[in-house]
């Protein structure tokens, strides 16, 4: 407010009137407010309020006035709700679906396109094959593609390693269970879809690759791409070679796990990463066991065919405290002695790795996948894993398929029919001995297949000896023909 | 963002190529994250960024978390506690209406802090979405991280008024001290964090190292896989 100016003007100072003005609008006002109903009672709050400090009231008052301003607020957007959506105008939209010209349903036809070759009948080593000309599409109805004829090829394209498609034992067996079963399994495996030549399966590949417990999935490109977001959640690491295929990648991308790359088959490295996180969780004085770690990694690798170094990866993942992911899909059924994979072809016990994943599909020719490890670790998936909970379960026709393929790579029943050999020369030759029987299904451990002698004292020493020489001849016999 | 590449009207005359295998270290690779020093400020102000995955994962499923705040019930609860919290301290002998009125108070900020802006994520194990509000406070949870909702109107509203009625029935004036405690409570507990300027803002006082996210990454944080963000042009060439 100016103060009053120091040269005294000698006409009369318009400040009384103004004072009068004020004192009128106050009365006024005044019992203007006084006809309110309730205004007593405000006029008394403010008054109680006051206590005679006018910096508390306008605190108060501004306090007030925040309430008021945040009513006035309107609603903003949330964060799931697009908040970079741009505001159209009614008449905008009109324009831009005006201006909108639908793209056709199907590609326009491409003019140098090239069709694969097409296989006539069920695939093999030496399928016949028909090779449509440049430009043609085999699915025109205008222009059939004529399936007699055709050319033999040598076939290196099929995922057939172990020979078995068109295997005739095998097709056998699926016909036996198409009759059986039918074709479908008619629901995911914990709704209805489960058979006991699916339990059977899981069973033989757990005692095949001598872990506690598997479990089979429907497709082997969604079994590690579940398997992995069933473990690794948002805040947990995954340590992964740079060179996994695609659906470790996805299977990466949907756990929204923190992810640290090394270079494809760059063991040193990886060590480089693990040490990185080692010393961050020192710097940030991280807990480690609060966070679920995972290094990541394929068998024999989709994209170059290159095998993990796995003694490598298992010293890593002991000393850094890691748990393993291996996916097995191009290695199981493929490499190693027996087929059992990577694991064999490095002498490591697959129950060491935390978490296998595998094809049944590409080494087994059958389809589906399965993952392979403690009892824990399957147990977990059987309602934690999207694929397996989610979706239809395995054909059960191809169940029996894969199993027998199991069966046809494990040595057990070749080493039983040697094994009846041995037992058939002895006979021969007037010496008794017995094969181990067992009962293979039920067998918590796997045993291998032997000969029971049960040497006795009422035999003199002379008979023993002979019933030996027997023996070593028969044995010697058998196994030494097989090489 | 990379427009990947035109699928339906460009043939490739040969199948794409792998970009060649990098054989640097990734630590010695150059990328477009600066390596920032180590700050060594009072304070330090973080965000919690959010990406696309999360924005779906937070839109696959309701959040059980924050839905219950909209209920007009729990909005009531907030008048009922306190009332019974004046009732119950009133009973005691020898209190006086200022000293009540400051615990009710303080109490009330304290716990809705804690409620609201303290403890992060999904307590309790409801379905957390896969763990995407790990990192949100309830308040950052409720209405999906929209402000001037009628929740947040209402919460906003609460401690403002509990203050004032406060001061009404109080002799605040015979302790000041007390008035400005309550006073400085209210602003600094019970109003600012719940401000739209502070959302997804973390402060750290004299704590300038122990941020979650590293300075310097190891892995560039480009390279993490997130739909949208990979780079499909080196593909083409």
């Amino acid at each position: 407010m100016a103060l009053p100016s120091p040269v005294a003007s000698p006409l009369a100072s318009p400040l009384p009137d103004i004072l009068e003005a004020l004192n009128q609008t106050f009365s006024s006002l005044s019992s203007l407010t006084a006809k309110l109903p309730g205004s007593a009672i405000a006029w008394r709050y403010f008054k109680a309020s006051h206590q005679d400090d006018p910096f508390r009231t306008v605190l108060e008052i501004l306090l007030v006035f925040f309430i008021v301003r945040t009513y006035a607020q309107s609603r903003t957007k949330g964060d799931a709700s697009g908040r970079n959506f741009v505001k159209l105008s009614e008449k905008e939209i009109d324009e831009l679906v005006h201006e909108w010209t639908p793209e056709p349903l199907l590609p326009t036809k491409p003019s140098n396109l090239t069709y694969p070759p097409i296989i006539i009948g069920a695939t093999g080593p030496r399928p016949r094959v028909v090779f449509p000309s440049p430009g043609q599409d085999p699915h025109d109805p205008s222009q059939l593609l004529v399936l007699s004829g055709g050319k033999v090829v040598t076939n290196l394209a099929s995922t057939n390693f172990a020979g078995l498609a068109g295997n005739e034992r095998i097709k056998e067996k699926a016909v036996e269970c198409l009759k059986r079963y039918g074709v479908g399994s008619c629901g995911p495996s914990g709704f209805y879809g489960t058979f006991d030549v699916h339990m059977e399966l899981e069973r033989d590949l757990a005692v095949f690759l001598k872990v506690p417990s598997a479990i089979i999935y429907a497709h082997d490109f969604s079994t590690i791409s579940s398997v992995i977001p069933s473990f690794s959640k948002r805040g947990d690491i995954i340590v992964a070679d740079r060179g996994v295929n695609f659906a470790v990648q996805k299977g990466i991308q949907i756990s929204r796990s923190t992810v640290r790359w090394y270079e494809h088959g760059d063991y040193e490295g990886l060590e480089r990463v693990l040490e990185g996180i080692h010393k961050e969780d020192k710097k940030y004085k991280r807990n480690p066991t609060a966070s679920r770690r995972f290094i990541i990694t394929e068998g024999v690798f989709e994209n170059d065919g290159s095998m993990v170094n796995l003694p490598k990866i298992m010293e890593l993942k002991l000393k850094y405290k890691y748990r393993l992911i291996l996916d097995e899909s191009w290695s199981f059924g493929i490499v190693g002695k027996t087929g059992r994979g990577v694991t064999e072809v490095f002498d490591i016990p697959a129950a060491e790795i935390d978490i296998m994943t595998g094809s049944m599909a590409k080494g087994l020719s059958s389809a589906g996948g399965f993952c392979a490890g403690s009892n824990e670790v399957v147990a977990h998936q059987r309602i934690n894993s999207p694929s397996f909970v989610f979706s239809a379960a395995l054909p059960p026709l191809l169940a029996p398929v894969a199993f027998s393929a199991v069966l046809m790579e494990s040595p057990r029943e070749e080493q039983e029919r040697q094994l009846q050999e041995v037992v058939e020369i002895c006979a021969e030759h007037g010496v008794l001995v017995s094969r181990t029987k067992r009962n293979w299904e039920q067998e918590m451990v796997e045993q291998r297949p032997s000969i029971r002698i049960c040497v006795t004292a009422a035999l003199t020493r002379k008979e023993v000896e002979k019933a030996g020489a027997v023996l070593k001849s028969a044995l010697s016999k058998v196994l030494g023909k097989k090489r | 963002m990379n427009s990947p590449p035109p699928m339906a009207s460009q043939t490739l005359l040969s199948p794409p190529r792998p970009p060649p295998l990098q054989t640097t270290p990734s630590f010695q690779r150059q990328t477009t994250v600066t390596k920032r020093a180590r700050s060594s400020s009072i304070v330090s102000v973080q965000e919690i960024p959010e990406n696309y995955d999360d924005q779906l994962d937070q839109g696959a499923l309701t959040n059980v978390n924050a839905t219950w705040v909209n209920y007009k019930g729990a909005w009531l609860i907030h008048v009922v506690l306190i009332l019974s919290g004046i009732v119950l301290l009133d009973i005691i002998p020898g209190m006086t209406q200022d000293l009540a009125w400051t615990i009710v108070n303080l109490g009330y900020l304290t716990i809705s802090y804690i409620v609201f802006h303290y403890v992060t994520g999904v307590p309790f194990d409801l379905a957390n979405n896969s763990g995407v509000y790990d990192r949100l406070t309830l308040w950052e949870q409720i209405d999906s991280g929209a402000q001037y909702t009628p929740a947040k109107k209402w919460l906003t509203t609460l401690p403002i008024v509990l203050f004032l009625v406060s001061t009404h029935y109080t002799r605040y004036d015979s302790h000041p001290a007390l008035f400005t405690l309550n006073l400085v409570s209210l602003v600094a507990v019970g109003l600012a964090p719940k401000l739209p300027v502070f959302h997804r803002l973390r402060f750290k006082f004299f704590d300038a190292g122990t941020t979650p996210e590293p300075s310097a990454p190891p892995t560039p944080v480009e390279e993490s896989m997130h739909a949208g963000e990979r780079d499909f042009s080196r593909f083409t060439s």
